[in-house]
């Protein structure tokens, strides 16, 4: 009698887990909750519909060095993969966001020893079509002049 | 009430092979454990480490499990506490503990605590690396998984847990039983397989209405998938996806069947017999986008092993290698009196997965042995196990062993110290050397012997 009272008790344990996780990713599913219910997620990627004539935005940030060199700053010059990149560093040169820049910048500096006194962000566009990719002219999207005064 | 609680009782608790689930703790926990170990951690958290504090935002599943370390945060009592940022030091001494857990929980060594920390480590982990503004699906039903097995008996077979349970009830009863290792069930054997399927369920639909959500039925225009793998193509240079991008009609086709897919992705946990369509369809599918647009979902493949009835599939595979004649059963004749033997029975057991050795105590089936041997003695069964071949031949001692060995495939590779040079001639030596030393019963007499009234009901052989 007490086995069958613990199996009852631990059935009914176990269902309020099912219930909970499956609870839990049914709210994913219905609602957004991604960063709040990790690792209960919901799925979107790829959901936005697209149609020929749209432009495919391909980023780039280039650096000038005190000297006037140019160079590219890269995810792995910044120890970062492609999402951190895109939403971190070129992010704050689209909309301005000098301060956070300048973090950046920080970090880039103390990790490859050079000094931007310039940032640019290039937008190397494809315009997508029913037969492939047509490369488009590259744009400068924003360009930052840092003042070497300035701390981050 | 009564009736809701029977018919939920019945679909989440209806008992299960203790095999399957095993099987599933085997290949997921590999799989990551595989994970952990094929890529540098250490080097990913160090280059996380160098970021600014700006970009850590930490998960709120993060600042769960990291509360407790927030105490010796250097900030204020809350701060530091909700906001803890762990150090480098502490990523390796997590991810060296969670090594460790996935070890012992894919060798099933108090399965269910390893298995869990191995659950939490990963999550501490995974979270923390998505804690910088990057954030990506692929773990999140690897998470979920490891959690739920943690909570299920996952350990019940094919684990060490199980062979020292089984192990300690031959040393108390003094006499060994055969349970084969497919033939094990359980009535918490289900559930934990049927709420991941139901996990992979959800998370198919929230990605077919979230497409219809925001694209409607345009999404299936042809142009809106053709995009992506053009903008996936170029972006990570994946010429199969660029290659598709240029064939409006194919993805167009392709655009229906993913939603087609994902739409009823269910019916398959409804319906387990059409889990024989999805599966694999699941699988050319994830393998499809890798190739073509680089989104690995090799977690999410693996888990479709819960959508396998594993030990309904051993069962079969084994009625086919017989029926082919590839696969030959060996009967053991073991000494029921001898505790060495019946441990050993027990090990080799635990190892037969297709149910390929016979046990028969020696005692109770000599006579059987006897008329179809005659020109061996019951003595000489005593002093060295013999097994008898489906062919009808006899072998007895280290190349007793050298046959079950071959019938059991987890163990086959102990074959190579079998068939080494010189292992015939050391090989019986070290056979005999132990078999001289081992204890043996003397069978009692007396009608009340706990250990003996068993053996008018096992003069059958059994499996």
């Amino acid at each position: 009698m007490i086995t069958m009272n613990r199996e009852h008790g631990r059935k009914l344990l176990i269902s309020g887990v099912i219930l909970i996780i499956l609870g839990l990713q049914g709210i994913a599913t219905f609602r957004s909750i991604e960063r709040l219910g990790w690792p209960f997620v919901s799925y979107p990627m790829y959901s936005w519909p697209h149609h020929w004539g749209e432009t495919i935005n391909r980023y780039a940030l280039f650096g000038t060095l005190e000297n006037g060199t140019v160079v590219p700053i890269t995810a792995d010059d910044l120890n970062m993969n492609f999402w951190e990149y895109l939403w971190g560093p070129a992010e704050a040169v689209r909309k301005n966001k000098v301060t956070d820049l300048r973090r950046y910048l920080a970090h880039d500096q103390h990790l490859n020893s050079r000094l931007m006194v310039e940032v640019r962000l290039e937008n190397r566009p494809v315009s997508f079509t029913a037969h492939g990719a047509d490369e488009l002219p590259p744009k400068t999207v924003n360009v930052i002049r840092l003042d070497k005064t300035a701390s981050p | 009430m009564k009736t809701l609680w029977r018919r939920w009782e019945s679909y989440w608790f209806q008992p299960a092979p203790l095999f399957t689930l095993a099987v599933c703790r085997l290949l997921i926990v590999g799989l990551q454990l595989f994970k952990l170990l094929h890529h540098n951690w250490h080097a990913e958290f160090a280059d996380h480490a160098t970021l600014p504090d700006v970009l850590f935002h930490p998960l709120p599943v993060l600042r769960l499990l990291t509360l407790p370390l927030g105490w010796a945060g250097p900030r204020s009592l809350v701060a530091g506490l909700w906001n803890y940022r762990p150090a480098l030091a502490t990523l390796d001494i997590c991810y060296w503990g969670t090594v460790l857990a996935g070890v012992l929980a894919f060798i099933g060594v108090w399965t269910n605590r390893s298995l869990g920390l191995f659950a939490l480590g990963n999550m501490l982990m995974v979270a923390y690396l998505y804690s910088f503004g990057d954030f990506h699906h692929p773990e999140a039903i690897m998470m979920i998984a490891l959690t739920v097995l943690a909570l299920g008996p996952t350990g019940g077979a094919l684990s060490v847990d199980n062979l020292r349970r089984r192990l300690s009830q031959v040393v108390r009863r003094h006499r060994f039983e055969s349970r084969p290792v497919l033939e094990a069930r359980s009535e918490f054997a289900r559930w934990p397989l049927l709420v991941i399927q139901w996990v992979c369920a959800l998370i198919y639909l929230s990605c077919a209405m979230s497409k219809l959500h925001h694209g409607g039925f345009a999404w299936m225009n042809g142009q809106t998938l053709q995009y992506y793998l053009m903008e996936d193509g170029l972006r990570w240079n994946k010429p199969l996806g660029i290659w598709f991008s240029g064939h409006h009609t194919l993805v167009a086709g392709l655009s229906w069947l993913t939603m087609l897919f994902e739409g009823t992705f269910f019916l398959a946990v409804i319906f387990p017999w059409l889990a024989w369509l999805y599966v694999p369809v699941g699988l050319a599918f994830h393998y499809g986008i890798y190739v073509a647009m680089d989104a690995a979902f090799f977690q999410l493949m693996m888990i479709y092993c819960v959508f396998v009835p594993w030990a309904t599939a051993a069962r079969q595979a084994v009625a086919r290698l017989q029926s082919w004649g590839w696969a030959k059963p060996v009967e053991i004749f073991y000494d029921g009196q001898c505790p060495l033997c019946m441990r050993s029975m027990t090990v080799l057991q635990t190892f037969d997965w297709f149910q390929q050795l016979v046990f028969s105590d020696l005692e109770t089936a000599w006579p059987r042995l006897a008329a179809r041997h005659p020109e061996v003695s019951l003595d000489a069964c005593r002093q060295d196990m013999h097994v008898l071949l489906s062919d009808g031949t006899l072998q007895k001692g280290f190349f007793a062993y050298r046959e079950m060995l071959k019938a059991l495939p987890p163990l086959w590779p102990l074959l190579i110290l079998f068939y080494a040079p010189f292992a015939s001639a050391v090989g019986p030596r070290l056979y005999g050397w132990i078999a001289a030393r081992r204890v043996r019963n003397e069978p009692c007499t007396l009608q009340a012997c706990a250990t003996h009234h068993h053996d008018a009901q096992a003069s059958a052989p059994s499996r």
